[in-house]
């Protein structure tokens, strides 16, 4: 799986822009580690791309055998560069926030069959995930992202 | 449903039920529900110690915007520091889940509070919430809280749209929505776990939440030292400063329309604020504690007063961001502190298409969808007293931080 994991680092590198949906997101951070994960039987290829940011949180974003980002996750003591981090799907996440009811609204949870985001936890402890259900890997289930 | 007064539910000594109640009534606030408040059996009023009154009435209504639920809200006056210049705000949101004070900038507006600057610049602050963010000026306040009061303290006012702090960074807008003015509250009335809103950025600029600002508007993220950060406002009181206790009664199926209940300064300081039986759950460095549901392990988990309903995984029907089970469930969950005490919780989780569009109070919850989180919003305060020690603060029961019920 070296040549995959290759493959997708040096698609990281190389990104501008992308993340959820495209190449791995250019969030100025230190690899922490890259992950190969091999395919088995009804399992496919996929890497696990950590990074840990500047602000102490931790972001994965799992890539595909052709590059593609199709799922992301956060958790620390501040928010990412969800824009980044989301590309294309950040716009969906903040429209749905803003069309939920107000007072108290502590989490976001949208469920689309296209897309999921979800983000939680407090001031100073956050965690979310997203994924893109179409584009998981044959065998790759959401509860496999950290 | 309790006709008894909501403060007395938790509290142990008749004494301090008693004279809760002729506080109570004193203030004309109702309790229980909305039901009436029942009389004050004769009883010896116990001498509290400080003149200060330190219990601020908590009411859930609506809102202000008419769509709030689970929203607990209290009056918070705020003055130009040392000076008798004042505006009273209502609808601010009780928030354990957050640290320090936030109001939407038109109600405070008109006061032209101290800008708190970084070298010259005057500060900005992004402030982030799980769901979307705020933006505004830090400024300095005296800060009233019933007969309690912090002064000098930093502040943020949320959606000020004057020069230097016209234009949201974009290190800010790219995590999430901006809540803007529109919060659907009139503030935010952090008084969770910790003293100040952000200890990270004491060190680094890196975490994108306070900005020093030219005039021209642009903003540039800095570290911020602990004194000038968007303060607790009750830890930074001169007695009943080392936790609160928010107490609220129980919520019968259906909902009500009205709650009233209170936040009480100070842990074990005065005869209204003991800790009696309270089971103390001490947190780690995050402010989480553990939570084990249907078998499964979350360790992000917190009381939070500020989300409208409880958090957590389960195959419940979904709607629309909310549970809604075809009959009311029973649930158990068991909570474990970090030092390792350990107990269950009940909690019931009834269907949110049931609930009227005039509850303002009800048991409800959804999914977050994490594999860490567990969110014990704020039905779970319903029923019960629930401590916030502050971290660092001594108590009668060992130092803060942790949660106790």
């Amino acid at each position: 799986m070296k040549a995959l994991l290759a493959a997708a680092l040096a698609v990281w590198m190389s990104s501008s822009w992308a993340a959820l949906g495209g190449a791995p997101a250019n969030l100025g951070p230190r690899v922490l580690a890259a992950q190969a994960h091999t395919g088995s039987t009804g399992r496919a290829p996929y890497s696990d791309l950590e990074k840990k940011l500047e602000s102490g949180t931790v972001v994965h974003e799992y890539v595909d055998g052709a590059g593609t980002v199709f799922a992301v996750s956060w958790a620390g003591p501040f928010l990412p560069d969800l824009k980044e981090l989301l590309g294309e799907h950040f716009d969906a996440m903040v429209a749905h926030a803003n069309s939920t009811a107000r007072a108290g609204r502590s989490q976001l949870a949208l469920e689309r069959s296209d897309l999921v985001i979800v983000s939680g936890g407090h001031m100073g402890a956050f965690e979310g995930r997203a994924w893109l259900p179409a584009r998981l890997p044959a065998g790759f289930n959401p509860g496999d992202i950290k | 449903m309790s006709a008894r007064p909501a403060g007395c539910r938790r509290l142990s000594t008749p004494d301090v039920c008693s004279w809760l109640a002729l506080w109570v009534l004193a203030t004309l606030s109702g309790c229980g529900g909305g039901g009436p408040a029942e009389p004050a059996t004769p009883a010896p009023v116990p001498i509290v110690t400080s003149p200060a009154a330190n219990t601020l009435a908590v009411t859930l209504d609506r809102g202000p915007d008419g769509t709030a639920l689970n929203a607990p809200f209290v009056s918070v006056t705020v003055c130009v520091p040392g000076t008798a210049t004042c505006q009273t705000v209502d609808h601010v949101l009780v928030d354990t889940g957050s640290n320090g004070l936030r109001l939407v900038a038109s109600f405070a507006q008109a006061l032209s509070l101290p800008a708190v600057t970084s070298g010259a610049l005057p500060v900005g602050e992004c402030a982030q919430f799980a769901s979307g963010f705020v933006w505004g000026s830090v400024r300095r306040a005296d800060v009233k809280l019933a007969g309690e009061m912090a002064s000098n303290i930093p502040i943020q006012l949320v959606g000020e749209r004057t020069a230097p702090y016209t234009a949201v960074p974009p290190a800010c807008s790219n995590t999430g929505a901006n809540f803007g003015a529109n919060l659907g509250v009139n503030g935010i009335l952090g008084i969770g776990l910790f003293n100040q809103d952000c200890p990270g950025c004491a060190v680094s600029a890196a975490t994108g939440v306070y900005f020093g600002c030219v005039a021209s508007g642009a903003c540039s993220a800095i570290s911020m030292p602990l004194a000038s950060q968007v303060a607790n406002p009750v830890a930074a009181f001169a007695a009943d400063n080392n936790g609160v206790a928010l107490t609220l009664p129980d919520v019968p199926l259906g909902g009500v329309s009205t709650l009233s209940g209170s936040l009480t300064f100070g842990i074990g300081t005065q005869s209204n604020n003991q800790l009696g039986t309270a089971t103390v759950y001490t947190t780690n460095s995050q402010g989480n504690f553990t939570t084990v549901y249907k078998g499964i392990t979350y360790d992000a988990s917190f009381l939070d007063s500020g989300s409208n309903g409880i958090f957590f995984r389960d195959s419940i029907p979904n709607c629309s961001g909310f549970y809604c089970p075809s009959t009311p469930l029973s649930l158990s969950a068991v909570n474990t502190s970090a030092a390792g005490v350990s107990a269950s919780v009940n909690f019931t989780i009834e269907n949110i298409q049931g609930i009227s569009r005039s509850v303002s109070a009800a048991n409800v919850g959804g999914d977050v969808g994490l594999a860490h989180t567990f969110d014990w919003g704020l039905p779970f305060f319903f029923g019960r007293t629930v401590f916030v020690a502050f971290s660092g603060a001594q108590t009668p029961k060992g130092p803060g931080p942790y949660w106790a019920y």
